[in-house]
């Protein structure tokens, strides 16, 4: 999950995430122009969201082809969610325990 | 994934209700556990029975156990209960760390969840908010829910 964190971290991926996401699997080529930055700096940063999991990567004849993956994001929402919600029942009867009206 | 809460009673009282066993039973209907470093045991919360497996224990402060499935050790979070004197009071932080979804099976994967140590707040904020703009079918998480 540090991973999932760490390639989050940064605005320009959580934007090359979102595109990949919304517009389906893309080539580094192709995505470059929508973030005004080489090839290269592109790269670079779907290599961070694949290490987390949330990109991967196929090779098409000469070029590769990134896709992202919503999974690990919707995993940890989910754990979130659940674990938050587990976490306020038992927070809740703590309070009724320790009371005014505990002894 | 974080939670604090605020308590009437001094800290050493919060701190015996979260580390005596036969006070616990706010963690689940069924608890036990030897709550000493390495000590195991078992907690059962809503149906779900969970082995459990103590890491730290700094008395009057810090207790922290790692917990999962019953027989499904590589699901580990590891769970964190902080007490704070706030005079009259006392304040409980509860930190629950997400075991990695990514991470491999073996011993790598193993390790990495144990290192990770996650400033939750913002992140717990930040990953359900980019989770509902841009996954479409999210099911179960309330856009009003606070994390």
């Amino acid at each position: 999950m540090d991973e999932v964190f760490a390639a989050l971290a940064d605005p320009t991926r959580r934007a090359v995430l979102q595109r990949l996401l919304d517009d389906g699997p893309a080539t580094a080529t192709a995505l470059s122009p929508s973030f005004a930055m080489s090839r290269q700096a592109v790269v670079k940063h779907l290599g961070v969201l694949a290490d987390a999991g949330l990109v991967t990567a196929e090779r098409h004849g000469r070029e590769v082809r990134y896709a992202g993956r919503a999974e690990p994001l919707v995993d940890a929402a989910a754990w979130l969610a659940r674990t938050g919600a587990a976490w306020d029942r038992r927070l809740a009867r703590l309070s009724r325990q320790l009371g005014p009206s505990a002894g | 994934m974080e939670r604090t809460q605020d308590f009437d009673v001094p800290a050493e009282e919060l701190w015996e209700a979260v580390t005596d066993p036969e006070q616990m039973g706010w963690l689940g209907d069924e608890i036990t556990l030897d709550v000493r470093p390495g000590g195991t045991g078992r907690i059962t919360d809503d149906g779900e029975t969970r082995e459990v497996r103590v890491d730290t224990v700094d008395a009057g402060h810090h207790l922290s156990f790692h917990w999962w499935p019953e027989g499904d050790e590589d699901m580990a979070s590891r769970v964190d209960l902080i007490v704070v004197p706030r005079p009259p009071g006392s304040r409980l932080v509860v930190r629950e760390t997400l075991p990695d979804p990514v991470a491999t099976d073996g011993p790598a994967g193993r390790q990495t969840r144990a290192a990770a140590t996650i400033e939750p707040t913002a992140w717990d904020r930040r990953i359900v908010v980019l989770g509902l703009a841009t996954m479409k079918p999210l099911a179960g998480v309330a856009a009003g829910s606070r994390c």
